[in-house]
């Protein structure tokens, strides 16, 4: 093996006094930090925050879809007298809840809070580095990423509501101010807003590369890093190259909404004027907007599926099966996921060839996805699994990857595409797969690497009736609105009730609603959970896991500079779990190879 | 009140929080010292995963039972059969895969659970059950592209029938409108700049065209006597009457563009009557969307404002209205209307009407965007449609 490996010398020196904490105010070390571990708490817990504030928002719009025309104290509660008068929502604020809850869940709690949290702790940590190769940037990366946070909950409190055309923003509905009151400076903010968080992406992703490349301790070949760290880097490389493409879509928004441009828009007459602009098309927007937008559904699953590869490997104690076909099979999900944005278009009046095409690659996607599930499965096989809360979590999501993967297969046929396309099948597809699949990866690395954010132990008993609420929730809810898809119920409507075609299955939505509010309760087992082991858990010991990635070769306390001494060498691949010839069933990295043991994988 | 109940709620989760908490530390003084995750722990988990399985695999089948009869009914259109054989066949083999990865993880997670002295296998790959499982989902998937696409291609791509309906459908915040090629089977031209009160669809003909221009005239006029009068306001320091200006101003620039679009058709059509050809016979109707049975159906779909989406449910038929470009679907329908009552109920569905709904978000009222649709036997249809005035006359006030 070549030694791409770097030695520890380049880590900024920081080798022979591996901490330097006693210069450390307040403002430096929670505040302004430079130093990935404290980046990435920040990253979760202000998407936390987000995550209940866009769970809060479902729970406002369920209750509506449930009981339309109901009055909700619940909704007056937090919504006002405007725009819930005595309880009854405002068909605006639907529209606009609607679109905040996906644009909050989508970008900040799976983009920025997914990425954000586990790239900052664990590249450093598993490469063996001593920090990002960027502190800088990537504590302006967090900054921006808060700033973008604030301005979008801002927008929430302007006179006209927030943006409400969805959150694909599709104009002109977002690009004509008086089409929608959420199209006025809602919809400016929200642009604003996204704007930044692209840039912190962007800075963040970057940070993330160069990392990887750069900063791989002595022994860390490409082929010994964890799949975690492997799909981090591929997730951060998608970014860098959609993320651009999003903020162009979005500032030629800008300027059809404010310089009287018209790259989206034409022919359009408006309450009782032809506007000026003319020879856009909104056609230009939607492939923009899904040139980052099928890329981002990546994203957001690549990481995830890194976090569980590692939690089953780990709490299986054996080897992740086919690390290298679990590479091969990232790589090729992340290249096709750049050629099947037209899937998200196929009624859109898109050519019907260009449909061809896309319909081959994204259904092409469904092999790489296989063999990942197939590699999970029989990576338990024959395992001893340890069913942790993280290890529960993990499996959840690959439950979840195989429901919701398959009736991907359905949505990227053009053919039935054209039936189901934009009803409530859709809506149950991608917030199974992508959803709840997502925050299951992310629910999966919080209860595993919490010890090593706090070197303190989560209740494990309130991790299960977490995730227990939490799994019964996501099923409850989003397995029955495939049956509202298939009765041809519309997304995104108000109310069903204007339709004797939809009376019969208003039960359904009774029922979801309510295992809505289940999950949702079932967060605060969650929120309690953590904030109280942060101050009060038990107290963890250096590798609680016996897990062999190197984060847990460093101490308990984290300290600047990750390791007090010497960085440790990395002599084999992350995998040897219950490995023949060793009395342990672990073998962490730093360990060297026995005489005449062979690496093999 | 609310308040009150939220308080609650998060009263009682910490209270349940810390009884867990207080057992869990009764627990860990009975001995249980050394994991994290007590072998006892996992055994119940273990047990709840399985048991989670069959509640879910027995919930699916029941919800497959109670609900099957809320999905649509079999397809009203011809295209559409080619579409349910696909969705069944795909539909098939997911559940089939569904329930086998399913059930082997189930069984895995039981039997392998952590239990003391239990070892892991050491298998970290094999490259014959590698190949396995790229091959054959490889297999499956392009035999089930091929399929797909070759449904895609009969569906979008249908030949012209000599009896054909062509017709358009305008789609409007929040409302819908169809016009009918009339006798000569065409649909005439039409353009944005000629909408007015009475061409609410902007259909060109040489007189809709002059009407047009003497309407924006009028509108140019009135909106530079606001302008003026608004810009003196502003001068003498009325303050809030800026943003008015501006509107108006920008309006008042938007009817000098509509001016100088109006004047190009009248120069470069005025003698040129085959450029209007098709529009005088066209049919408007505003009420319902009417269709005839086993006769193809060639839509054009519009925008006149934002992304509207026609969907046809019980025809398998979507297409996006799009401003600025004109969208194409074609189906047939298969069963009058008073006849899919009756297919309906054999499968024992409900039916009540077909129905045309908007299926892209368009504004508030998107959710009450909907169209009636009735299929006639061909020589009903025929006779409603005559009914209706056509443009060239409904224009001339005839």
């Amino acid at each position: 093996m070549s030694d791409h490996g770097h030695h520890e010398e380049g880590h900024h020196g920081h080798d022979d006094h591996g901490h330097h904490a006693h210069h450390e105010t307040f403002i430096s070390k929670y505040i302004f930090s430079q130093d990935h571990k404290m980046i990435g708490k920040q990253f979760l817990i202000t998407a936390i925050i987000m995550a209940v504030i866009g769970m809060g928002m479902s729970i406002i719009f369920r209750l509506q879809l449930a009981w339309p025309g109901e009055k909700f104290a619940f909704s007056n509660f937090f919504l006002g007298d405007k725009w819930a008068p005595d309880g009854l929502l405002d068909p605006n604020m639907y529209l606009a809840l609607v679109t905040i809850h996906g644009t909050i869940i989508v970008f900040f709690v799976l983009t920025g809070g997914l990425s954000g949290t586990f790239s900052n702790l664990l590249i450093p940590y598993q490469l063996g580095a001593r920090d990002m190769a960027s502190g800088l940037l990537n504590m302006i990366s967090y900054w921006l990423f808060f700033i973008s946070s604030c301005i979008m909950i801002a927008s929430c409190f302007v006179e006209t509501g927030p943006a409400s055309a969805g959150w694909t923003i599709y104009p002109p509905l977002s690009a004509i101010p008086t089409a929608i009151p959420g199209s006025g400076l809602g919809m400016t903010l929200w642009l604003v807003s996204m704007s930044i968080f692209i840039a912190s992406s962007l800075l963040g992703s970057l940070n993330y590369i160069v990392t990887v490349f750069n900063l791989r301790t002595k022994g860390m070949t490409m082929t010994r890093m964890p799949l975690t760290i492997w799909c981090f880097l591929i997730t951060a490389i998608l970014g860098v190259l959609s993320f651009p493409v999003l903020l162009s879509c979005c500032l030629l928004l800008m300027f059809d909404r404010s310089f009287g441009t018209a790259f989206y828009l034409s022919d359009i007459f408006f309450s009782g004027v032809p506007l000026e602009a003319t020879g856009g098309s909104p056609l230009l927007f939607e492939h923009l907007f899904w040139f980052l937008g099928h890329p981002e559904v990546y994203i957001i699953l690549l990481p995830a599926l890194g976090l569980i590869s590692e939690v089953i490997s780990t709490n299986s104690r054996k080897p992740i099966f086919g690390y290298r076909a679990m590479i091969v099979s990232v790589l090729a999900i992340a290249f096709l996921s750049f050629i099947v944005w037209g899937h998200h278009m196929f009624m859109t009046g898109m050519n019907p060839f260009l449909g061809t095409v896309f319909t081959f690659t994204t259904l092409l996607i469904a092999i790489p996805s296989a063999i990942k599930v197939f590699n999970y499965l029989a990576t338990i096989w024959k395992g001893n699994l340890r069913l942790s809360p993280a290890m529960m979590y993990a499996l959840g999501m690959v439950s979840l990857f195989i429901s919701g993967g398959l009736t991907g297969l359905i949505l990227g046929d053009s053919a039935l595409d054209i039936n189901i396309h934009d009803t409530y099948f859709v809506v149950g597809h991608f917030h199974i797969v992508m959803g709840a699949g997502a925050i299951f990866g992310m629910f999966a690395g919080v209860y595993h690497w919490f010890p090593r954010m706090y070197g303190r132990m989560m209740m494990p008993k309130l991790g299960y009736l977490h995730f227990w609420m939490t799994i019964v929730g996501v099923y409850g809810v989003f397995f029955p609105m495939h049956f509202l898809g298939l009765a041809g119920v519309p997304r995104r409507y108000f109310s069903n009730e204007e339709y004797e075609l939809f009376k019969d299955v208003q039960h359904i939505n009774v029922i979801i609603t309510g295992f809505a509010i289940m999950a949702a309760i079932g967060q605060f087992v969650f929120i309690f959970n953590f904030f109280y082991s942060i101050f009060k858990g038990r107290k963890s010991t250096q590798n609680p896991w016996e897990s062999n990635t190197l984060e847990w070769t460093a101490p308990i306390e984290r300290i600047h500079g990750n390791w007090p001494n010497a960085i440790p060498e990395v002599h084999r691949w992350p995998y040897d779990y219950s490995k023949p010839g060793y009395e342990e069933d672990f073998v962490p990295q730093s360990v060297p190879l026995k005489e005449g043991e062979s690496e093999g994988h | 009140m609310a308040l009150l109940i939220f308080i609650t709620v998060v009263l009682v989760v910490v209270a349940i929080a810390k009884i867990m908490r207080s057992h869990e530390l009764a627990t860990k003084l009975n001995g249980d010292q050394e994991d994290f995750v007590s072998l006892s722990e996992i055994k119940t988990q273990g047990f709840l995963y399985v048991l989670f399985g069959v509640i879910l695999f027995t919930l699916i089948g029941v919800q497959m039972y109670a609900w099957g009869k809320y999905i649509l009914p079999s397809s009203a259109s011809v295209h559409g059969d080619e579409i349910d054989n696909l969705f069944d066949v795909t539909m098939n083999l997911i559940l089939v895969t569904f329930f086998i990865t399913h059930t082997v993880m189930f069984a895995f997670i039981y039997k392998y659970y952590q239990k003391k002295g239990q070892k892991a296998f050491w298998f970290p790959h094999n490259n014959k059950l590698e190949m396995a499982w790229t091959i054959i989902p490889a297999i499956v998937l392009l035999s089930l592209i091929t399929y797909g696409l070759s449904t895609w291609s009969d569906v979008m791509y249908q030949e012209s029938t000599k009896d054909s309906v062509k017709l358009e459908v305008v789609a409007e915040q929040f409302k819908w409108t169809v016009r009918y090629s009339g006798k000569d089977r065409e649909l005439g031209k039409v353009n944005f700049s000629t909408i007015t009160g009475s061409n609410a669809l902007g259909i060109m003909t040489a007189a809709s065209v002059d009407s047009s221009l003497v309407d924006t005239r009028k509108q140019i006029a009135g909106l530079e006597r606001s302008v003026k009068e608004l810009d003196s306001l502003v001068e003498h320091g009325w303050s809030g009457k800026e943003d008015e200006l501006s509107d108006a101003e920008s309006k008042l620039s938007a009817f000098k563009a509509n001016e100088r679009r109006l004047l190009k058709f009248q120069k470069e059509h005025a003698k040129d009557a085959a450029y209007y050809r098709g529009s005088e016979d066209d049919v408007i109707v505003r009420d319902t969307l009417y269709l005839a049975k086993d006769r193809m159906a060639e839509f054009t779909f519009r925008s006149k404002d934002v992304l509207h989406s026609a969907y046809f449910p019980h025809f398998r038929a979507q297409m996006n209205c799009v401003p600025g470009q004109k969208t194409y679907f074609t189906f047939t329908p298969k069963y009058t209307s008073e006849e899919m009552k009756e297919v309906a109920a054999s499968e024992g569905k409900n039916f009540v009407l077909f129905e045309l709904v908007c299926n892209k978000i368009c504004g508030a009222s998107h959710y009450k965007m909907r169209f009636p649709i009735v299929v006639l036997s061909q020589k009903d249809f025929d006779a409603r449609v005559a009914t209706y005035k056509t443009f060239g006359d409904e224009f001339a006030g005839k």
